[in-house]
């Protein structure tokens, strides 16, 4: 969507959807500035924006955290709708979370209507293992199911926070392995053509 | 400089006014104090912007609308960039809606049963679907519908109306049933304008005939109304109007008129009280002049120069003017006060920085520095006037009264002693005044800093010129002659003078002048000083001139040098009184002065030569003494002995050959004794040793001593001497030539006697010394006989045997005086004499000689006695 080709890096816009609480913000907040925060306060809807190298060519992440909350819900599509690439997050010791996903893949689907979007599937709060409440199994077959990469982190202990950091290696995409770049810049290219029909599409439907 | 910074984060990302956003980013600043300024959307946050870390603010958001930028700055970074945005947007508040900023509710801006009528910009049409859009606060964002529709517009009256758009901005939440029935609203209500105006009057014709009846009616009214007040009805109205309006006008004009006296009065009364300040000050300052209270004056008359000094009013000008006029007449009185001496400084001074905080034209300081140097000048010139004039008098009333000349003396003193001492008082009390307003003045303290550097030459040179006034003066004053009264006194007054000169000078001092003045002022002292030790070697000079006729001739004791009058006593007292007066007085050297006795200076040469005038006048005074007679004494005394008087005749002590030989003791004993008891005196205060003055003294005493000698013989040998030839040949033709010789003739005898007496007579005065006396007379008396000898003819045999006698004789009693000379003499005397022929001659001879022995016995002694033993 980035309408400024010239010297500006290329800008992925990566959404974080989930429930609330499930930790969204501190993904973000780890991945951005390495920090873990205790506090829990509801997000509405915060912008991050970084540089990154991705496959040697440098490229501006562009992060929208939203909110978790219901009260939100209505204006989710307004942001799904700008959104290249989604990280869906759910707690794995809160199964209402991870039901969640649900429905949060399938508007994320509606809004975009595009079944190849990318899209990864990230259960939360590894670290708190012994609370565990959503077998690994079933995680795995969902994104499975979905085709999408799963994964598991811990934004208090940093677990593999690094590594959808620094996903770089561009395996067919829909792999389930965390090493699977989930920002492929091929992926991205392939969404940004959709996304613009997309956009088309509604609004000569919306006419 | 650190890194600018970067904000990569914010939570949220959008939010209305007073939004709590949580920024996140890299290097946003060190410490709190760091972060120097924060923008969101081009608001400036920092107000509210709480420093958490280097990578994280808290802040709320202004009253921004629409996207933009947050722009960190920080002290260490400069300007930061934003790699995120915010986007404020402005939320229509209802009664049902929460918000974070406070919402005057006196003026709800849209709502629907508000009384008041909602003024254009707020209009919002009402919703063409019928639906309540409130509580909808998901806005969908306007750039997006921007992009969407590039050249469309929400506004439901504008040209380029885009229902898309419309929809999307209020209804984007709207359910789709929601919708549907919206949309049937808006059909309905399309129909119901298009259905036509037949339908219209069909659903209302009572109303329309209505209408008609009453149109019918008016025009009916409107005809009787004309027909009855005629075609046209304005000019009626207008006259009703007019004189309405003169009505009022009579009515109230003279309320009116009342009100703006009273307003004008009011408006006056405010302003004097406003200004009181103003129009009192003229009495104010007056009685603060009257009062002498001149800082209350120059700080109202500051006020009121800041306060009304542009002023443009008239009367304020009027009275400005007045109290210009009264701070120049008080600037004039206070010119004038300073300028009238005598002032002390600290009153001088205030009236200076008076006249400067009045703008004071002139250069207040320096006039003040001049006028008290010409009042110093005066005063010096008025303390002398006054003591000549006073001195003047007291020598006229002396003419009239002949007062004694010891009084005038005394009083004279006084009166100068008091003349130094006013002049120095006088100068030293100026200058402590003058000099230090000089040097706060140079300082800078007052006026600022001195107009002209060639001032500071001026000023030297006024001081300078005082000084030397003063010092003129006072040299006239204390260097003028007039002989002191007494020693006492004298040293009295030069102390005091001395005493106030030097409390001057020592004043002058600690002023700290320029060393010129004071090299002036030390000068005075210096001189003064010689001056007085002048006047103390003149004293004693004059008092050992006066020594001749302080001489009494009363021997006052035996010295090694024969007796002495106490001559050399006086003269050691009257020098070392001079000295010690010297010493005393002037010799002391006050802080910062020159040594009096400086080597080689011209004091040391006065000191010296006024100690050789001293006793040189002395050494004159002794030979005055010495050699004073008169013709009768010398003739009666330069008889013979035999002949002279006898010595109990004359006065004790009086007669001259004893004053001769004492004058010549004294001589003796100065140069011996008190010479070096002066010397010792020099030395003993400290004085430089006056060699060349002891030395020429010494010599002339030395001269003096053999000049007495030779006077002394002369008087007393040649009488002597004289009187042998007559003796020797008296009765010589009755002495028959062939008798016996058995005794020597009696000139031999009275010159035996002659001897004893001269030797009698100066043994008595000069003791050890009178040998050389007496020598010398038993030296002419043998030259004599030697000289008479040989002018002898040959003698018969009997006299040759009683020359030979007396020869022998002679000798044997001179014997203890005989010089070589005299000694050579006789042995001519005798060779020139034919030798005895017989034994029986040499007996006889030898028994006479042994005869005369015996028989002078007595007066051999006396002649050959020692000095010693007297």
């Amino acid at each position: 969507m980035s309408k400024k080709p010239a010297a500006q890096p290329t800008l992925h816009k990566v959404i974080m959807v989930g429930s609330g609480g499930v930790g969204k913000s501190a993904l973000t907040l780890q991945f951005m500035y390495d920090e873990f925060v205790e506090d829990y306060e509801p997000t509405k809807a915060d912008s991050y924006r970084k540089k990154v190298v991705l496959d040697g060519e440098e490229v501006q992440i562009d992060i929208l955290d939203t909110a978790g909350q219901e009260d939100y819900a209505a204006i989710r599509d307004n942001y799904f709708r700008s959104g290249e690439g989604f990280l869906c997050v759910f707690s794995i010791t809160e199964p209402e979370s991870f039901d969640a996903t649900q429905e949060f893949r399938e508007q994320i689907l509606r809004v975009k209507n595009d079944e190849n979007i990318p899209f990864l599937l990230v259960g939360n709060k590894s670290d708190l293992g012994d609370k565990r409440r959503v077998p690994l199994d079933a995680c795995r077959e969902r994104a499975a199911h979905w085709q999408v990469p799963y994964v598991e982190t811990s934004a208090k202990t940093r677990d593999n926070v690094d590594k959808v950091r620094h996903a770089t290696a561009p395996p067919p995409p829909y792999h389930s392995t965390i090493q699977n770049a989930y920002f492929s810049p091929k992926h991205l290219k392939i969404f940004k053509k959709n996304g613009h029909s997309h956009v088309n599409a509604y609004r000569s439907n919306s006419i | 400089m650190g890194p600018p910074p970067v904000v990569t984060g914010i939570s949220p990302k959008e939010g209305p006014p007073g939004t709590r956003v949580t920024i996140r980013g890299e290097f946003l600043g060190a410490s709190a104090t760091d972060l120097i300024g924060l923008k969101i959307c081009g608001c400036e946050c920092l107000l509210s912007a709480e420093w958490k870390s280097k990578n994280k603010i808290v802040a709320r958001s202004g009253p921004c609308k629409g996207r933009g930028d947050i722009i960190v700055t920080t002290k260490s970074g400069g300007e930061g960039t934003s790699t995120v945005q915010f986007r404020g947007y402005h939320e229509s508040i209802g009664p049902v809606k929460e918000s974070a900023v406070w919402v005057e509710e006196a003026a709800p801006p849209s709502l629907p049963w508000g009384r008041r009528p909602m003024s254009p910009t707020a209009y919002t049409p009402p919703d063409p679907l019928g639906l309540s859009t409130e509580g909808d606060e998901c806005k969908f964002p306007e750039d997006e519908l921007n992009e969407l529709f590039p050249d469309g517009s929400g506004k439901l009256s504008d040209e380029n109306f885009q229902p898309g758009w419309y929809l999307l901005e209020h209804h984007s939440n709207t359910s789709f049933e929601d919708l549907k029935a919206g949309m049937v609203f808006l059909q309905r209500k399309v129909e119901g304008q298009k259905e036509g105006q037949l339908s219209f009057l069909k659903a209302n014709t009572g109303a329309v005939m209505d209408q008609l009846d009453r149109l019918v009616l008016l025009k009916n009214m409107y005809e009787d109304d004309q027909r009855k007040n005629g075609k046209e009805p304005l000019p009626s109205l207008q006259a009703a109007i007019e004189e309405s309006i003169s009505l009022a006008d009579s009515l109230f004009s003279e309320i009116l008129s009342r009100k703006e006296n009273a307003d004008k009065t009011r408006e006056a009364l405010s302003l004097l009280t406003r200004h009181k300040f103003l129009f009192q000050l003229p009495s104010s300052i007056d009685k603060n002049i009257k009062k002498k209270e001149y800082d209350l004056v120059v700080n109202d008359y500051t006020r009121v120069k800041n306060l009304f000094g542009n002023t443009d009013v008239k009367l304020f000008q009027k009275i400005l003017g007045e109290i210009d006029k009264k701070i120049e007449d008080l600037k004039q009185n206070l010119y004038i006060r300073m300028k009238t001496m005598p002032i002390n400084v600290q009153e001088q001074t205030k009236y200076i920085r008076l006249l400067i905080s009045l703008n004071w034209e002139g250069d207040a300081a320096w006039t003040a520095i001049i006028t008290r140097k010409e009042y110093l000048m005066n005063l010096m010139n008025k303390v002398r006037d006054h003591f000549k004039q006073k001195e003047e008098q007291e020598s006229g009333e002396k003419g009239r009264r002949k007062a004694k000349e010891a009084d005038s003396e005394c009083s004279w003193s006084a009166q100068r002693a008091e003349w130094c001492a006013a002049a120095c008082g006088a100068l030293a009390a100026e200058l402590h005044a003058l000099w230090p307003l000089a040097r706060r003045y140079f300082a800078g303290e007052l006026a600022g800093a001195p107009a002209d550097p060639q001032r500071h030459a001026d000023l030297k040179e006024m001081i300078t010129t005082a000084v030397q006034q003063f010092s003129e003066h006072t040299r006239a004053c204390v260097l003028a002659g007039g002989a002191a009264p007494s020693a006492d006194a004298a040293r009295a007054r030069l102390l005091a003078n001395l005493r106030s000169l030097r409390e001057a000078y020592e004043s002058l001092l600690k002023l700290d002048l320029p060393s010129q003045p004071l090299s002036v002022v030390e000068k005075v002292i210096f001189d003064y000083r010689v001056h007085g030790m002048t006047v103390f070697l003149q004293r004693a000079h004059k008092r050992v001139k006066g020594l001749v006729d302080k001489e009494t001739w009363k021997i006052q004791e035996f010295s090694d040098y024969g007796a002495i009058t106490d001559l050399p006593q006086l003269l050691e007292t009257h020098l070392t009184d001079a000295l010690s007066s010297i010493h005393k007085c002037v010799y002391a050297t006050g802080r910062r002065e020159t040594p009096l006795l400086a080597e080689g200076s011209e004091p040391l040469n006065i000191l010296q030569k006024h100690t050789q005038q001293i006793l040189l006048a002395f050494v004159s005074v002794l030979q005055e003494l010495a050699l004073q007679h008169d013709d009768q004494d010398f003739n009666t005394t330069s008889l013979s002995v035999a002949l002279d008087q006898p010595l109990g005749e004359r006065e004790a002590g009086a007669r001259w050959q004893q004053r001769l030989l004492i004058a010549a003791a004294n001589a003796q004993y100065t140069r011996r004794c008190t010479l070096p008891r002066l010397a010792a005196a020099f030395e003993s205060f400290e004085f430089p040793k006056p060699e060349l003055a002891l030395q020429t003294t010494k010599e002339a005493l030395s001269n003096l001593e053999s000049s007495i000698a030779e006077t002394y013989l002369e008087h007393k040998g040649d009488p002597l001497v004289g009187t042998i030839e007559p003796s020797m040949y008296m009765g010589r033709h009755k002495i028959d030539p062939d008798a016996i010789v058995d005794d020597a003739r009696p000139y031999v005898y009275e010159i035996i006697n002659n001897l004893i007496a001269v030797h009698a007579e100066v043994d008595s005065i000069c003791g050890a010394a009178c040998s050389r006396y007496v020598r010398d007379i038993s030296e002419t008396v043998c030259e004599e006989l030697s000289r008479l000898a040989a002018c002898a003819p040959a003698p018969p045999r009997a006299a040759a045997f009683r020359a030979r006698l007396e020869a022998s004789l002679l000798r044997l009693a001179c014997a203890a005086h005989l010089t070589r000379k005299a000694e050579n003499y006789l042995v001519e005397t005798l060779a020139s004499i034919p030798p005895l022929e017989t034994e029986e001659e040499k007996k006889r001879m030898d028994m006479i000689i042994q005869d005369f022995k015996k028989r002078m016995e007595l007066q051999l002694a006396c002649l050959n006695c020692d000095i010693e033993t007297v």
